[in-house]
C-alpha cells in the first residue's frame, strides 16, 4: 500500500469524537484519513440547521471539495453514509471506492427501528452499540463542562436530527443505480436503529455478528479486514 | 373604568377524550405513541355532542368568545381540526369564536389562510386566530422537521398575512413555499384582518415576534409572576415595533369554577385539575423538546425549568397557573386582580377541564354567567 494513499471518512449520528478503532488499523496500514469538518456536529454554539436536504448536500459538497482529497476511496458510517452514498450518486467521478457502514438513506415504515429521538438524550449512545458505549463517547461533550455539555450535545442532536428526522430515509434508494464505483456494505447485526435486512436494499453485504449501529466501534478487526481488502482490491 | 369593568370572557374548552382504561396511569405519555386503539369513536361521538352543547350554553348565557385549540395524537383534545368545529358552531352562535389554534407549520399557509377567510366571512366577523408554533409533541405527528419549525413559521407568518392584506394575484418566493399566483378567495371581512395572537411558553424568540408583527400575545406554563415580566416587555416591543398597545393584546387563561361556599367549589373542582395537569398534559420531555424545536436560548431556560407536564402538586398549580375555586365574590375578586396586573381585559376562561361531568359545568359555568360577570362588570379596581 503506498503511503500517500488517502480515504475520506463521514461519521455516523454521534459525530466524530475521534478516529474509530477500525480507520486506526487503516491508518497504521499508511492510509491517510480525511475528515472534513462540517459545523453543528462538533457541538459548537452558532449552528443553525439548513432548512432543506439539499442545502445539507450543498454544505458537504463544500466541506468535502475544501479538504481537497477527492477523488478517493469513501468510507461513510450511519448519517455519514446516507452522504456518501449520495456523493458516489451525484458526483460520481468523485468517489473511487464507496464504503458503508449501516447507512441511512433508506428505511421501511414497516420496520422503521429504533426512534433514538425518543429516549432522554443521555441514554441515546447506549442503543448505538451492542459492545457498551465506548468512553469518547460516553463522556461526548463533557470537557465543555456540565452547563455546556447538554447544549453542545444538544446542537449536534439538531444536526443530525435535521438530516435523519424522522425515519432516515431520504430517497436515496432512487438515486443508487447511478453509484458506479466499487461499492462494500457491512451491517451488523444488532443494529437498533435500522434493522440489519435493509442491507438487501443496498444490493447486499456483509453482516457482521454481535455488532451494533456504530460497528466500527463494536467490531474494530472485521471491520478494518473488510474495508481493507475492498481498499486494496479496488 | 377598571379592566375588570371591561373584561372579555371567552369560553375555552380542551373537548378532551375521557374514560380512558384503567392502565393509561402506568403510561410515561399519554401523547404522540398513545395509542388510537384507546379511542372508542362511539364514547367520542358522544362527547362531541356533550361538548358542543356546553359551548352553545356559554354562548346563550352571553360569554363574549368561544375558544378551540388544536393538538395531535392525543386525548387531551378531539380537535385536531378546530376549523371543523367552529364552522359546527358558527350558524348556532352569535359570541366571537376564537381558534387558538391551527399551527401554520402543519398546513400549507395559503389554505390555513383561506379557512380563517371562511371562517370570519361565515361568522360576519366574529374570528379571533391565535398562531401557535405548535407543541414539541405535535411534531412527532406530523410530518414536519422540528428544525425548521421557527424558521418555516415565520414564514408561514408572511404567506397568511399576505394573503389576507394584498389584493391577489401575488407572487411569493420563500424557503418553504413558493407560490406564482397568491389569490386566495375569499378574504376575510375584518380589515386588515382578524384579531390574531400568538401564544408562547415564555421564549424571548415568541414574544418578540408577537410583537414584530403587532399580533396579540398569551403565555402558558411559565408562573404568573414571569407571566407579568413578559407581557411588561412584551408591551415595550410593540411600542418599539411601532404597533399601538390595547387592552386586549394580552390575553390571560384562568382555570376558575364557582359553587355555593368556596369549600365546596374546591372540593367539586380539585379533582378535574389535577386530572389535566397529572392525565391530560401528561408526557415526557424528550416529546416536549424535539432536536431544534426550540432555539439553544429556549434549550437553556427549558433544562434547568420545573416540568409541568404529568407531575403537579395544588401548591405549585397554584403558584404557576391562574386558578381559583370559590363563590362567586371569591372568584370575581381573583379575577379582578389578576386582569388588573396583568392590564389586560382579554381572558380565557377554562371551567370545562379534564375529565369533569357535564352537570359541574353547566353548574359553574352558569353561576359564573350570571353571579361572576356581573360583579366584574359593576366594580371599580380592587386592591390586590
Amino acid at each position: 500500500m503506498p503511503a500517500d494513499q488517502r480515504l475520506v471518512y463521514l461519521w455516523g449520528i454521534a459525530g466524530h469524537p475521534e478516529v474509530s478503532p477500525a480507520l486506526r488499523a487503516l491508518e497504521a496500514d499508511g492510509w491517510e484519513i480525511v475528515v472534513p469538518s462540517v459545523a453543528g456536529f462538533d457541538g459548537e454554539s452558532g449552528f443553525v440547521a439548513p432548512d432543506e436536504y439539499l442545502d445539507w448536500l450543498t454544505v458537504f459538497w463544500d466541506a468535502l471539495d475544501a479538504t481537497g482529497a477527492l477523488p478517493c476511496p469513501v468510507v461513510g458510517a450511519s448519517l455519514g453514509g446516507m452522504i456518501a452514498a449520495e456523493l458516489a450518486a451525484m458526483r460520481p467521478e468523485m468517489v473511487t471506492s464507496l464504503s458503508l457502514l449501516a447507512p441511512f438513506g433508506i428505511n421501511a415504515a414497516d420496520t422503521p427501528g429504533f426512534d433514538l429521538y425518543a429516549v432522554p438524550a443521555p441514554e441515546r449512545m447506549s442503543h448505538l452499540f451492542a459492545k457498551g458505549v465506548p468512553d469518547v463517547f460516553a463522556d461526548r461533550f463533557g470537557h465543555k463542562g456540565e452547563e455546556e455539555a447538554p447544549v453542545a450535545r444538544y446542537l449536534s442532536d439538531i444536526a443530525s436530527a435535521s438530516l435523519l428526522w424522522p425515519l432516515g430515509d431520504r430517497g436515496v434508494a432512487k438515486r443508487i443505480h447511478r453509484i458506479r464505483c466499487p461499492q462494500l456494505v457491512v451491517w451488523g447485526d444488532q443494529d437498533e436503529l435500522l434493522v440489519p435486512g435493509l442491507i438487501e436494499r443496498w444490493g447486499g453485504g456483509e453482516v457482521i455478528a454481535g455488532a451494533g449501529h456504530l460497528l466500527e466501534w463494536d467490531a474494530p478487526d472485521e471491520v478494518a479486514a473488510l474495508l481493507r481488502r475492498h481498499l486494496e482490491a479496488h | 373604568m377598571s379592566y375588570a369593568d371591561r373584561a372579555e370572557f371567552h369560553y375555552f374548552h380542551f373537548f378532551p377524550y375521557t374514560g380512558l382504561p384503567a392502565d393509561a396511569a402506568d403510561k410515561e405519555s399519554l401523547w404522540v405513541d398513545y395509542s388510537n386503539s384507546n379511542y372508542d369513536p362511539k364514547a367520542g361521538h358522544v362527547l362531541y355532542q356533550r361538548y358542543l352543547s356546553e359551548m352553545l350554553l356559554a354562548d346563550k348565557l352571553g360569554f363574549d368568545g368561544l375558544v378551540l385549540n388544536e393538538h395531535h395524537n392525543s386525548q387531551y383534545t378531539m380537535n385536531p381540526a378546530p376549523n371543523l368545529t367552529a364552522a359546527a358552531l358558527i350558524p348556532q352562535t352569535t359570541s366571537r369564536i376564537s381558534v387558538f389554534g391551527t399551527p401554520p407549520n402543519f398546513e400549507y399557509p395559503n389554505r390555513l389562510a383561506e379557512e380563517y377567510a371562511m371562517l370570519d366571512v361565515m361568522s360576519g366577523g366574529r374570528l379571533d386566530v391565535a398562531f401557535p408554533l405548535g407543541t414539541g409533541m405535535e411534531y412527532w405527528a406530523n410530518a414536519v422537521n422540528p428544525a425548521t419549525a421557527r424558521a418555516r413559521f415565520r414564514e408561514s407568518l408572511d404567506v397568511i398575512l399576505k394573503c389576507w392584506t394584498e389584493d391577489g394575484p401575488q407572487s411569493f418566493a420563500g424557503d418553504f413555499y413558493t407560490y406564482r399566483y397568491l389569490n386566495p378567495w375569499p378574504k376575510p371581512i375584518q380589515q386588515p384582518h382578524p384579531p390574531a395572537y400568538i401564544v408562547g411558553a415564555g421564549s424571548s424568540e415568541t414574544m418578540e415576534l408577537a410583537a414584530e408583527y403587532g399580533f396579540g400575545y398569551s403565555v402558558v406554563f411559565i408562573p404568573t409572576s414571569m407571566q407579568l415580566k413578559v407581557f411588561d416587555h412584551y408591551r415595550d416591543r410593540l411600542v418599539h415595533h411601532g404597533h399601538e398597545v390595547t387592552d386586549d393584546k394580552v390575553t390571560i387563561g384562568i382555570f376558575a369554577y364557582v359553587a355555593e361556599t368556596d369549600e365546596k367549589a374546591e372540593e367539586e373542582f380539585m379533582p378535574h385539575v389535577m386530572y389535566f395537569f397529572e392525565t391530560a398534559l401528561r408526557t415526557t420531555p424528550r416529546y416536549l423538546n424535539p432536536p431544534g424545536y426550540v432555539t439553544v436560548p429556549e434549550f437553556r431556560r427549558r433544562i434547568t425549568s420545573a416540568d409541568v407536564h404529568g407531575s403537579a402538586d395544588w401548591d405549585s398549580l397554584l403558584e404557576i397557573n391562574r386558578i381559583v375555586a370559590g363563590t362567586p365574590e371569591k372568584v370575581a375578586d381573583a379575577i379582578a386582580n389578576w386582569v388588573e396586573e396583568a392590564k389586560t381585559t382579554r381572558v380565557n376562561l377554562n371551567i370545562a377541564l379534564g375529565d369533569m361531568p357535564n352537570w359541574k359545568v353547566v353548574k359553574s359555568t352558569t353561576l359564573f354567567a350570571e353571579e361572576v360577570i356581573p360583579r366584574l362588570r359593576s366594580r371599580k379596581v380592587v386592591p390586590a
